[in-house]
């Protein structure tokens, strides 16, 4: 009885072992596509500048294209906020395609974003976080359900 | 005697876990290998404005190593036909690009479970779009 209760429970950790470890890979992989998401969300964010203040020495990002941009790059596979800096000094949030704030600020500025990432910005920038829930993992007790990344893009050149 | 006996009898079974666990960390890696270099050839087709013929033989390659399969399995449909970047969102301007890669073998010991290995097989998808940078000449 001794032996048969030791190979069950030797069955059971390794099915349990194997269980998390193919979850585990999921979500690095996901996580890795979601980090793919935003660098090319905020990459392509960052495109679009009203080209008349270009011309007058300011860069400022055209919001309308900005917002549609990432709507069109994520087409709703995901939950995401972006935020707008340039040379306006309005610091504008968009969640979702929606303004959820807008704020003063100026060069540099101390920035933490949605995944607790602290940077200074120091020229026109784009940031965004894309989050992704789901049941990554089947068995009980790991709570990890999110996963959050962001990507920032600067305008290094005028 | 009896105790080896039921040994030989279960000692498969456990062996096949510790080749599960193997097989799908090497899976898992070459799918984050992928993944890597499929975005790497985003990126430069972002600069390109489009996938040149170039950067697909290329990505092919790259990937027929990893994957260890015929560059022939491996399936890419991108758009060839150079995008712009114009100063306004233009859904018609992203690069559209579609990467599909033979994973050979998903479960170990499959012929010890009664599973054929044409069935012991699946296909790593990556499909996505990208805005281009390249410039309207």
């Amino acid at each position: 009885m001794k032996v048969l209760l030791v190979g069950v429970a030797i069955i059971m950790i390794s099915l349990m072992s194997i269980t998390f470890h193919a979850d585990y890979s999921r979500y690095e992989l996901t996580e890795q596509a979601l980090k793919n998401e935003a660098d090319k969300c905020a990459s392509a964010a960052v495109l679009y500048f009203d080209e008349e203040a270009y011309g007058d020495g300011e860069i400022l990002l055209k919001d309308d294209d900005a917002v549609k941009a990432v709507q069109g790059m994520l087409d709703e596979k995901c939950a995401w906020q972006l935020h707008l800096f340039d040379d306006s000094g309005r610091h504008r949030r968009y969640e979702n395609g929606r303004v959820t704030a807008e704020t003063d600020f100026s060069y540099p500025y101390s920035f933490e974003d949605e995944t607790g990432y602290e940077t200074v910005i120091n020229q026109p920038a784009v940031i965004v976080t894309v989050s992704h829930e789901s049941d990554f993992y089947r068995l009980d007790g790991v709570e990890e359900k999110t996963i959050k990344r962001s990507s920032m893009y600067t305008v290094n050149s005028r | 005697m009896k105790q080896f006996i039921v040994l030989v009898a279960i000692l498969p079974l456990l062996l096949i876990f510790i080749a599960q666990f193997t097989l799908q960390e090497k899976n898992a890696q070459i799918k984050m290998g992928i993944a890597s270099d499929v975005y790497a050839a985003a990126e430069q087709a972002r600069q390109d404005g489009c996938f040149t013929a170039g950067n697909v033989n290329r990505l092919k390659q790259q990937l027929a190593s990893r994957s260890r399969t015929e560059e022939s399995e491996i399936l890419i449909t991108a758009d060839e036909v150079p995008k712009y970047r114009v100063n306004s969102y233009n859904e018609n301007e992203r690069i559209h690009y579609k990467v599909e890669v033979p994973i050979k073998r998903a479960m170990a010991g499959n012929r010890f479970f009664g599973i054929q290995d044409e069935e012991n097989r699946g296909v790593f998808v990556i499909e996505n779009n990208i805005a281009s940078e390249r410039l309207r000449p």
